[in-house]
C-alpha cells in the first residue's frame, strides 16, 4: 500500500551503517522503532541510548510515533509498507499496537507498565519497566543497612506473584519480610499504624489498591514519619511526600539493552531470558527526611547514588 | 515610630568595620588574582548520572574555601577539550584517562584518592556460567562507564592471546560496577567487569549471587582518582589544592568525598618512589 502524505512525515530518519558482521552487511535489516509518545522524556532517552548502540550495526531504522495528530492506524500502513524485520515498541501503547498489528513480526518492548496485561507470543521479547523484587531489597540494604524487618502493603488481586517472589528473595538476603495485605478505607489508617510498629522499614510497591488516591498516600507518608520509619520506593513521583529512597530502573540501559537484544533477535542467536529485567539502577536519597526520623544511611554507598537530597 | 539616624562618628566607624570585615572575609575566602579557580571532573569508569547533585554539593563546599566552583563533565571529548585548551584548573580523573591524555597534555599529578586505606584497585572479570576466557567469544559483558574504557581494561586483562576475542564480545554499559555484577546474576549479561573493591560489596549486598560468580581474570592495580594540573598552566594551584585536600577531615567534606568513592587524598610527594614514578 503507498503511502499518503502525513504517512510519509511520520517515517523520521533512516540510518544506514556499517555493521561488521559481513553476513548482516550483505543482506541489511530493518527495525521499525514505534515510540508511544515521543515528547516524553524518559522514551526519548530509551529511543536515544537504543539508536546510539544500534547504530554500530548494518540496521536501518524507521521511527512512528504516536501523539494526537496521528491515527494508532497509521501504524498498520507503514509495518506493511516498510516490512521490518523488528518492531521496537517504547511505551504501553506502542506495545499494545504493535501486538495490534505486527501480525507476525518479532516484537521487542521497553517501558511498559505491567507488560504482562498485554498478552505475550512467542516472538514477543522486552525489557522490564520496574526492577527485580532482588535488586530493589539488595540495593535498600546496600544504602539503608540494618533495616532488616520490612513492611509491604499491598491487595493480593494485584501483587500476590510479587510478593511471593519478594518473600522468597527477603528470605535469601537475611530480610523479614511482614505483610499487610486486608485493609479497606476505614481500616487502613491503624492497620498501617500496627504494620509500623512492628517493621524497620516500609516498601512501597505500585499497587492501585493502596495508592487509590493522593489522601491515602499522605497517610501512609504522615504515619510513616510520626513512626520514624523510612520508606523506600519505585518512583520520585514520592519523593516530595517524604520517601526516604527511591530504586528505580535506568532508563537509558534499557535502551542499550535492548539495542543488544535486537541484535541477538535479527542474528537469531540464543535468547536466555525472553523478557530481561533492567540492568542498571538509578538511586535518590532523601538526606533531609532521613535526618528528620534519625534513620543513619551508608556513607560508602553515596557513589552510586544518583540524586541526594537535601533540607532547603 | 521612632526613626534613630547614626551621628557622623558612628557612622563613619560603621562603615570603617564594615569595610575591615569585607577586605578581611575577601582575604580568607575569595582566591587571589592569578590562582586557580574551578575543580574539572570527569570520570570514564562510572556511568552514574549524578552530575547536577556533584555540582550542588561541591560548589557549596567549594563556595565556603574562596571563590571556587566545580565543573563535572559527561563527555569526555569536552573534557579533554577544556584540558587542550590550557584552561586554568584542577583536573579530577581517572588514573587510567591520566595515562592516555598525559602523552598529549603534559599533566602533573598532586594528589591521589585514598578509599578504606588503599590508593590503587585492581579490575577483575567475573562470570557465573563461563568458565574460562575462552568462553568469553559471543558474549555479553556488563561494565560500568564507556564503552571504550569497559574494553580497554578486557583487553589488559586478557592480554594479546585473547586478542580476537574482543570484538566478538557485546558490551553493556550500566551505571555502577554493583549493577555490571547484579546483571550476571539476573542472566541480563554473561559476565562482568568491575572493581575488585565492588565484587567484595557484593558478598555483603546479595551474598548468594557473590557466591555464584567466579573470577575469570583480573587486570593492573591501578591508582584511584587523580587531581592534577596541566604543567604549562602558570597559576598558583596552592589554595584550590588546599581547599579539595581539606575534605578529608571534616564530616561535611569527607560526605562529598564519598560521592567519587573515596575517603581522602594523599599528596603525590608522599608516596614511595615506586608508586610515584607510575604518574610521571
Amino acid at each position: 500500500m503507498a503511502l499518503n502524505s502525513s504517512s510519509a512525515i511520520l517515517i523520521c530518519m533512516a540510518l544506514f551503517i556499517a555493521r561488521p558482521m559481513a553476513a548482516i552487511a550483505e543482506n541489511p535489516t530493518k527495525i521499525l522503532i514505534v515510540n508511544s509518545d515521543a515528547s516524553v522524556s524518559k522514551y526519548r532517552e530509551v529511543k536515544s541510548a537504543f539508536t546510539s548502540q544500534i547504530n554500530k550495526q548494518s540496521v536501518r531504522t524507521v521511527e512512528f510515533s504516536i501523539d494526537a495528530n496521528h491515527q494508532p492506524e497509521q501504524l498498520q500502513n507503514i509495518i506493511k509498507s516498510e516490512n521490518p524485520d523488528l518492531i521496537f515498541s517504547i511505551g504501553s501503547q506502542a506495545y499494545q499496537l504493535s501486538n495490534q498489528y505486527g501480525e507476525t513480526k518479532p516484537i521487542l518492548f521497553s517501558s511498559a507498565i505491567n507488560w504482562q496485561r498485554f498478552g505475550h507470543r512467542y516472538n514477543t521479547f522486552g525489557i522490564a519497566n520496574e526492577l527485580s523484587v532482588s535488586q530493589e531489597l539488595s540495593l535498600s540494604r546496600y544504602v539503608l543497612p540494618g533495616l532488616n524487618r520490612i513492611g509491604v502493603i499491598y491487595d493480593p488481586k494485584f501483587n500476590s506473584e510479587r510478593i511471593a517472589e519478594a518473600r522468597k528473595q527477603a528470605s535469601e538476603l537475611g530480610l523479614t519480610l511482614i505483610e499487610l495485605n486486608s485493609f479497606d478505607a476505614d481500616s487502613l489508617e491503624k492497620k498501617v499504624e500496627e504494620l509500623l510498629s512492628k517493621i524497620d522499614i516500609l516498601w512501597l510497591i505500585a499497587d492501585p489498591s493502596v495508592l487509590s488516591d493522593k489522601e491515602t498516600v499522605e497517610k501512609i507518608f504522615n504515619l510513616s514519619t510520626e513512626h520514624k520509619k523510612p520508606i523506600i520506593t519505585y518512583s520520585n513521583a514520592f519523593m516530595s511526600y517524604g520517601a526516604s529512597l527511591i530504586i528505580a530502573a535506568d532508563t537509558p540501559t534499557m535502551g542499550r539493552q535492548a539495542a543488544n537484544m535486537a541484535q541477538n533477535i535479527l542474528l537469531h542467536e540464543r535468547i536466555n531470558e525472553l523478557v530481561q529485567t533492567p540492568a542498571g539502577s538509578h538511586i535518590a536519597l532523601n538526606v533531609c527526611q532521613l535526618n528528620k526520623i534519625n534513620i543513619h544511611y551508608n556513607a560508602d554507598a553515596l557513589d552510586a547514588v544518583n540524586q541526594i537530597i537535601e533540607c532547603k | 515610630m521612632n526613626i534613630y539616624k547614626l551621628s557622623n562618628l558612628e557612622n563613619y566607624s560603621i562603615k570603617k568595620y564594615l569595610s575591615i570585615l569585607f577586605t578581611l572575609v575577601i582575604l580568607t575566602q575569595t582566591a587571589p588574582a592569578g590562582t586557580l579557580s574551578t575543580v574539572f571532573f570527569y570520570n570514564p569508569e562510572s556511568s552514574v548520572d549524578n552530575f547536577a547533585t556533584l555540582k550542588s554539593e561541591f560548589d557549596d563546599y567549594l563556595a565556603n574555601k574562596g571563590e571556587f566552583t566545580f565543573q563535572p563533565f559527561s563527555e569526555r571529548n569536552t573534557f579533554e577539550s577544556v584540558v587542550n585548551d590550557k584552561s586554568q584548573g584542577i583536573y579530577l580523573l581517572s588514573s587510567w584517562h591520566y595515562a592516555q591524555l598525559n602523552s598529549k597534555t603534559p599533566l602533573e599529578a598532586k594528589l591521589v584518592g585514598v578509599s578504606k586505606g588503599e590508593l590503587q584497585q585492581r579490575k577483575i572479570l567475573t562470570s557465573k556460567d563461563i568458565t574460562s576466557t575462552s568462553g568469553l567469544s559471543g558474549a555479553t559483558i556488563a561494565g560500568a562507564g564507556s564503552d571504550e574504557y569497559i574494553k580497554g581494561q578486557l583487553q589488559q586483562m586478557l592480554g594479546s592471546e585473547y586478542a580476537a576475542i574482543i570484538p566478538k564480545i557485546k558490551l553493556l554499559s550500566v551505571p555502577k560496577d554493583i549493577d555490571a555484577l547484579m546483571a550476571v546474576g539476573y542472566g541480563v549479561a554473561n559476565a562482568a567487569v568491575s572493581s575488585e573493591t565492588s565484587f567484595n560489596k557484593l558478598a555483603m549486598i546479595n551474598p548468594k549471587q557473590h557466591a555464584q560468580l567466579k573470577k575469570l581474570a583480573d587486570g593492573e592495580k591501578n591508582f584511584l582518582l587523580i587531581a592534577a594540573v596541566t604543567k604549562v598552566q602558570k597559576s598558583d594551584e596552592t589554595p584550590l589544592l588546599k581547599a579539595i585536600e581539606g575534605m578529608q577531615g571534616q564530616d561535611i567534606g569527607e560526605r562529598k568525598l564519598k560521592m567519587l568513592g573515596l575517603d581522602g587524598w594523599k599528596r603525590i610527594d608522599a608516596l614511595d618512589a615506586s608508586l610515584s614514578k607510575q604518574l610521571r
